[in-house]
């Protein structure tokens, strides 16, 4: 029995010690293989995916700013749901800034149940900045930036009102 | 064979635009093997007739989540593979969903939008800096104290605590998470 498994036992806990099965299968370490050239080609091989990317969070949007402008039972589910996807996949199809829109969306929306009656006009007004966002250089565009600020700190005042606690 | 065409990977996803993300990054960098699966139960399934080296999940899926997935992986009897290395990916980047993760026993967790920069590099650390696995009667899995083993004052530090707080990786500003 090892030092450590030793002492681990005395408080009723296995340690089962560090290996490198996986370096011994791969026939060196890591590091050396996933090098900056093949970081290089990854990101290559990413780029090429790109456009059907944007094509789904474009779709994810518009559902989005839909379920806002009708809310329709279950709207909550669908922005909360939406706006998570965008948030994961706007990033990576050069869309920044969408992506901080969809997260004060889940951040306004987060521990609330299905039926959550949410304020219309925080939907609305961060719906809109996402829309801003959408289009060609808006994370290079202050407006956009100053809007998103705003949105985040609306987000939270409302959640205040609400009773809220500020994150979940 | 050796090289990274060895390796297995499953990527869990329930959207399949983000699968195809992760996967183009894999195939792109030299991976070959690599499976896909839908949610937690289906990737379950998949782990029963199939090699897994290293599975990355994301967090939030139906019915099984990627945290629920962990631990059965982790705990479950019958599982087939509850050492295997999980990188788990989440938009939620809260205090209590990091440590949520890090309770269902993941090795590494990458933040959404994910790059292939981030993913490659959590892939480096599962298999080039493998963390000691722990099994005690409330946890099962890889050890947790990582960032604050050096300062850890209480009953159950360990002699080997040290050694494993050198490991730890700072956070840059790629808006990454370390657990």
């Amino acid at each position: 029995m090892t030092q450590s498994n030793e002492l681990a036992s005395q408080a009723d806990a296995i340690i089962i010690q560090p290996n490198f099965a996986l370096q011994r299968k791969l026939g060196s370490p890591a590091g050396r293989v996933l090098n900056p050239v093949a970081i290089k080609r990854a990101e290559t091989a990413l780029q090429a995916i790109i456009p059907p990317v944007g094509e789904e969070v474009t779709r994810l949007l518009h559902e989005l700013g839909e379920a806002v402008r009708v809310r329709a039972p279950s709207y909550r589910d669908i922005i909360w749901n939406n706006a998570h996807e965008i948030r994961g996949l706007a990033g990576t199809a050069g869309k920044r800034s969408l992506g901080l829109a969809a997260d004060v969306m889940c951040r306004y929306l987060n521990g609330s149940d299905s039926d959550f009656q949410a304020d219309p006009t925080v939907l609305a007004t961060i719906a809109t900045v996402a829309m801003q966002a959408l289009k060609d250089g808006a994370d290079e565009d202050p407006m956009v930036k100053m809007l998103l600020t705003d949105s985040a700190r609306a987000v939270l005042v409302q959640r205040k009102r609400e009773g809220r606690p500020l994150a979940d | 064979m050796a090289g990274l065409a060895s390796l297995h990977v499953l990527v869990v996803d329930d959207n399949p635009h983000m699968r195809s993300i992760v996967v183009a990054i894999l195939r792109g960098a030299g991976f070959a093997q690599i499976k896909e699966a839908s949610d937690g139960a289906h990737a379950l399934e998949e782990l029963r007739t199939s090699v897994a080296d290293i599975i990355i999940v994301d967090l939030n899926m139906t019915p099984i989540d990627g945290l629920e997935f962990t631990k059965m992986l982790r705990t479950a009897d019958d599982s087939p593979w509850p050492f295997v290395p999980v990188i788990m990916m989440t938009g939620h980047t809260e205090r209590s969903k990091v440590m949520a993760a890090r309770d269902a026993g993941i090795n590494e967790l990458v933040a959404k939008p994910i790059s292939a920069k981030t993913l490659l590099e959590r892939i480096v650390a599962v298999i080039d800096r493998p963390r000691a696995y722990v099994r005690s009667g409330s946890y099962k899995g890889p050890c947790r104290r990582r960032g604050a083993a050096k300062d850890f004052a209480g009953p159950w530090k360990r002699k080997t605590d040290d050694a494993i707080a050198d490991t730890v990786v700072e956070a840059d500003t790629d808006r990454e998470v370390h657990i």
